[in-house]
């Protein structure tokens, strides 16, 4: 398999903080990674410099086998890296439809017209929510606004899909449903990095961990051997309802 | 092609009306024109960006100052380029330096940029040409600056229709309601903000070229006058400024009323326009047309709202 995310000795400084300290990590084409570790440990801003929202301090970013390193989020979302955010993310004044058409419109795709309605309407259907494209966005309950966040990322047509916590505050049944949309994402190839605490669903959908601590990578591979790991358990499953 | 006949047909209406109103009557017909075009070219990049912009009169008074140093130099046609080329130029100057500011300091140095210009015109008129005032002696009468600023509206509105409807459209709306997603879906945020500043700001100082033969006698302090800035900002609230139709529904009674008090109460205007401008942003922060849909659709829950991108 080819290598599609490739982060080398990636590492972010606020002032004296270094929030991530030389994170080197490949991910292939068609992987799921969940990306685990306590609060602080660095998985958001890590999420982040891979997506552009923040700049390296130091280190390289190759995406695809070409270097993005410093690159603003629109040239990265242009490169086929899609995310949703940790606190929900909607565009209160869309339209579910307009929502959906934003990355479709302007991502690696750019897609207008007959094609943009076709992805569109393809992505609501995708997360249930394609009875509801003309409505406003902001009248939406906060499962479906996750949903549409989703719907959104994916109507880039994304290479690389980052989930922030994208499972955070769903109910066990609409648990059960977003990780079972996430599998079916799964199985149509595309490729996933989800930061994760709900360890049910890391162990459902993830093959591959990677966890941090300190903003260090401290372990990386198979999900299980990782959540077995003594200093994994030592930093991170100590306090959590693993 | 039903919209494109009513459009012919409402221009060429609107086109034969200084014929039939009086000098007085032509005198209010540029005024409006001249307003609507102010404000619609202004909510074209305020309206869905939401970045507040006091710097209409800036751009406005660098037209109309255009006019006044070249119409003795140049024939009128190439004065407008010039004064259209000025006033991109400085946009996308002004658009470089400052559209990465948010919010609020944005409103701040946009009029503050307005102060700036007049008082650098002011230093070099003193300093450098020694001619503070300015004459101009163009053979135009209120009806021929009637027609030139109604053909430039029709323009504008077309344009903002069209951009209504494009990608750049959706871009600006999505960055007016969150940056950081307009980003990361692949949105350029300062190449789109940018162009639609230049395109809203090249219009604006054209209104001012074109109007500037009115005046005949032009100095810093008639043409910078920041009263401008408000009123366009006003007018497009009023009407909505993220409607095709916004800024033209509050411009045409605005500037009427308006009008109407500067004679009748000319030592209160100021305070009047301030109590007005208070109002409008209380009573109808989406204003008069969202109102309006409001009270005429209320339990549609936003099915109504369906996109016209």
């Amino acid at each position: 398999m080819s290598e599609l995310l490739t982060t080398d000795a990636l590492t972010k400084r606020f002032g004296g903080l270094t929030a991530v300290d030389g994170v080197s990590l490949t991910v292939r084409k068609g992987e799921v990674l969940g990306l685990l570790g306590p609060n602080g440990s660095g998985k958001t801003t890590l999420m982040n410099l891979i997506s552009g929202a923040l700049k390296p301090s130091e280190g390289r970013l190759l995406i695809a086998g070409s270097d993005l390193t410093g690159a603003r989020p629109d040239r990265i979302a242009k490169a086929g890296v899609a995310r949703t955010f940790q606190l929900v993310r909607i565009l209160p004044s869309l339209t579910l439809r307009e929502n959906v058409m934003v990355p479709a419109a302007f991502g690696p795709d750019r897609l207008w017209g007959a094609p943009l309605e076709a992805r569109v309407t393809e992505c609501l259907e995708t997360v249930g929510l394609a009875a509801r494209a003309g409505q406003a966005a902001s009248e939406l309950a906060y499962i479906d606004q996750k949903r549409l966040e989703l719907a959104r990322a994916l109507a880039a047509g994304p290479r690389l899909l980052l989930l922030d916590e994208w499972l955070a505050g769903l109910n066990p049944t609409e648990l059960h449903e977003g990780i079972g949309l996430i599998r079916r994402l799964e199985e149509t190839g595309l490729t996933i990095i989800m930061v994760e605490h709900i360890m049910d669903a890391v162990r459902a959908l993830c093959p591959r961990c990677a966890v941090m601590n300190s903003g260090k990578l401290i372990a990386d591979g198979p999900t299980d051997a990782v959540l077995s790991d003594p200093h994994v358990v030592a930093a991170y499953l100590g306090e959590e309802d693993a | 092609m039903l919209y494109l006949g009513i459009a012919a047909v409402s221009v060429g209406g609107l086109s034969v009306l200084p014929f039939l109103l009086g000098d007085y009557g032509t005198g209010l017909l540029v005024g409006l024109a001249g307003y609507v075009t102010l404000a619609t070219a202004w909510a074209m990049f305020s309206g869905p960006t939401r970045y507040i912009s006091l710097a209409t009169v800036a751009f406005f008074g660098v037209g109309a100052y255009t006019v006044a140093v070249l119409n003795e130099v140049l024939p009128y046609p190439l004065v407008l380029l010039c004064a259209a080329g000025i006033g991109a130029t400085m946009a996308l100057l002004v658009g470089l330096s400052t559209l990465r500011l948010a919010g609020i300091y944005f409103v701040i140095f946009s009029f503050g940029l307005a102060e700036l210009v007049r008082q650098l015109i002011t230093w070099f008129e003193v300093n450098v040409t020694g001619t503070l005032g300015r004459y101009i002696f163009l053979d135009l009468g209120a009806r021929e600056i009637y027609w030139q600023l109604l053909a430039l509206g029709v323009c504008t509105i077309g344009l903002a229709a069209w951009i209504r409807r494009s990608r750049l459209g959706l871009a600006l709306r999505v960055i007016g309601d969150d940056e950081t997603v307009a980003a990361h879906s692949g949105i350029n945020l300062a190449r789109s903000k940018l162009v639609l500043f230049v395109a809203s700001a090249t219009i604006i100082t054209l209104v001012g070229a074109i109007q500037a033969p009115r005046w005949v006698y032009v100095e810093p302090s008639i043409v910078f006058n920041p009263t401008v800035s408000f009123l366009t900002v006003i007018m497009a609230l009023l009407g909505g400024a993220t409607r095709l139709w916004g800024p033209l529904c509050g411009a045409v009674p605005l500037f009427l009323l308006f009008e109407w008090l500067s004679a009748r109460f000319p030592d209160h205007f100021s305070i009047l326009l301030g109590l007005l401008f208070m109002a409008v942003v209380y009573a109808l922060p989406n204003g008069v047309l969202a109102a309006i849909e409001g009270l005429r659709k209320p339990k549609r829950n936003g099915a109504s709202k369906e996109a016209t991108a």
